[in-house]
């Protein structure tokens, strides 16, 4: 007995060091983490302490195992295989009583009752028990369990094989009071130890779990509400109304712009038709009548590419434009169309004579229109005049860019329209404060060659009837001629 | 029958108008020279055209007839266009042009 007394104090001893430098590693790396513990499990009560203990031991206990080599396992054991003769019992016994461990009297029961009372019982027993009970609390970890499991038959074999090598022994009645004292007291502070460095290593598992889960969940949440932020983002700016009010301008726009830039193509047998209908300058042949005009297929004919246009072709697509107007689905601006003869007349012999034209408003009262558009005729040029009545401006367009005599058509007009005021309603319309826009050559589109002019004065007429932005340009000319010709044909604008 | 349509420059007195409902003295005005006419009021005003071109000499294809300002085809009557005695039709050369 002395012999396992001795081997067993230098084994404790030697034990006892280990678990003491074990421990200290633990309390200094936890130093720091501690506080944090006891946020979640204040160990400065017992009970807490103690409960901690319990839930994680299994865990703990398997850590320990993994961490100490097997001869320290092999000894902790041998000194827990002790622990079932009377003697021991009761010293366990006393020690608890006498030292009261809050933690350990109530919670280390596998020492008081299950070791010390049941001496038959294998002294791993309790961890079974203790792994039942954490096993409702900690389902998810049965490979922990598992590893236990193996642990513990482990630990069972090394007992039977240590007990048979103890059973010869077991009289330990016989030592004296104070060896056994001493041994109870190595064994208690053993103990201490043991479950001090578990309590830590237990506390500061769990912490670092929960810490790493509460990282990891708040890293997930804030991605998925970023993700949600963006979304909802996203779809309200798709429902507020500037937005709608943006978006629909951005259609309509586009719209438009794709309208005036690619403008609704006629089409192989339309083009086929224009081709034919203006091939033939020679014939008299009448295609159609409107608006006072024959249109001759002679007359037509100046909508080939390189022809002139000439005032029935002008006379006959502005008489289009009135009916559009008139008959306009959408809002436009009310206009009334001249002809081409018109300030021909006004300035008949190169002087300004409203009698010449005064009759030619029998039927009409300009002052009820937004716009009256003028096609201009120059000797051999063709523009577009308007008095614009509604934004109380007077317009020339010119495809040549001519502004002085674009100033004189004005001047002129200035004149007519303040007759006019006088003649039919008997009033005086003071125009001096009238802007004159004549855009020069940069401003609107201007032709690049010597026979378009017609067509960019129809143009003019068309697009400035509509409010339309003067948005075509030379190349679109050869299109237009042959819409134009179309459209006289079928007596009717195109949309 | 061309008396119906005669250009009545020198004998506008002589005429009167005012013999008979049914004839209007009309002036042509052609670059501010002006020549009347005695027409019927249901003639149509083709054969006013045709004459005046005639007389002239000019293409009728290149003349505008313009009556308060709308172009005449000549189909149109007197009546039709509700013509009174002494009303000027306006007589424009083609117009065209290029640049």
């Amino acid at each position: 007995m002395h012999r396992y007394i001795g081997v067993g104090t230098a084994s404790t001893k030697e034990v006892e060091k280990k678990l003491l430098a074990h421990s200290r590693s633990h309390w200094k790396s936890d130093e720091v983490d501690e506080k944090a513990h006891l946020k979640h499990t204040p160990p400065a009560t017992p009970n807490s302490h103690h409960t901690s203990a319990a839930q994680a031991s299994p865990n703990t206990i398997n850590k320990t195992r993994n961490k100490t080599n097997k001869r320290k396992v092999s000894k902790q054991h041998k000194l827990t295989a002790y622990t079932p003769t009377k003697r021991v019992r009761t010293f366990t016994e006393k020690i608890t009583d006498n030292i009261k461990l809050p933690r350990r009297t109530e919670d280390h029961n596998f020492i008081d009752k299950n070791q010390a009372r049941q001496p038959g019982r294998t002294p791993f027993k309790p961890f079974g028990e203790h792994k039942s009970t954490m096993a409702s609390q900690q389902n998810k970890e049965s490979s922990m369990q598992k590893l236990l499991e193996e642990e513990k038959k482990k630990q069972q074999t090394l007992e039977l094989a240590f007990a048979t090598n103890a059973q010869p022994e077991d009289e330990p009645s016989n030592e004296p009071e104070s060896e056994e004292d001493i041994l109870a007291r190595k064994l208690n502070s053993l103990l201490t130890l043991r479950e001090r460095s578990m309590i830590y290593m237990i506390d500061h598992k769990l912490h670092h779990d929960q810490v790493s889960r509460e990282m990891s969940s708040q890293l997930i949440t804030l991605t998925t509400d970023e993700m949600m932020e963006e979304i909802i983002r996203e779809e309200v700016l798709k429902h507020l109304p500037q937005v709608i009010y943006e978006n629909m301008l951005r259609e309509v726009s586009q719209a438009i712009v794709q309208e005036q830039h690619s403008f609704t193509p006629l089409g192989p047998e339309k083009t086929r038709t224009a081709v034919d209908l203006v091939s033939r300058p020679n014939s008299s042949q009448v295609i159609c009548s409107a608006f006072g005009i024959d249109m001759k297929r002679s007359d037509l004919a100046c909508l080939r590419r390189t022809e002139w246009l000439n005032d029935e072709v002008i006379n006959f697509y502005l008489g289009l434009c009135i009916e559009r107007c008139d008959n306009s689905l959408v809002p436009v601006p009310k206009c009334h169309f001249f002809t081409t003869f018109f300030y021909t007349k006004l300035v008949e012999k190169g002087s300004y004579n409203y009698a010449n034209v005064r009759r030619w408003t029998k039927k009409v009262d300009l002052f009820s229109k937004d716009k009256v558009i003028i096609p201009i005729h120059l000797g051999v040029h063709w523009t577009c005049a308007v008095i614009n009545l509604r934004d109380s401006r007077f317009e020339y367009y010119d495809s040549m860019g001519g502004v002085e005599r674009g100033k004189q058509v004005l001047k002129d007009l200035q004149k007519y329209i303040q007759d006019e005021c006088k003649d039919k309603k008997n009033k005086v319309l003071n125009t001096g404060g009238w802007e004159m826009y004549v855009p020069d050559r940069y401003s609107i589109p201007q032709q690049e060659n010597s026979h378009d002019c017609g067509v960019f004065a129809c143009k003019f007429a068309d697009f400035l009837s509509r409010d339309l932005d003067l948005s075509f340009k030379q190349s679109d000319m050869a299109y237009f001629r042959n819409r134009m010709a179309c459209e006289i044909m079928d007596k009717r604008i195109y949309q | 029958m061309a008396d119906q349509e005669q250009p009545t420059k020198n004998e506008g007195g002589e005429t009167g108008g005012e013999q008979s409902d049914n004839h209007l003295n009309i002036k042509v005005n052609y670059e501010g020279n002006e020549v009347f006419f005695k027409i019927k009021k249901t003639t149509p005003l083709k054969k006013l055209m045709e004459i005046f071109c005639k007389r002239q000499g000019v293409n009728q294809d290149q003349m505008r007839f313009v009556f308060d300002g709308n172009r005449l085809t000549g189909t149109e009557t007197a009546e039709q266009l509700d013509m009174d005695d002494q009303d000027t039709i306006d007589v424009l050369v083609q117009q065209t042009g290029g640049f």
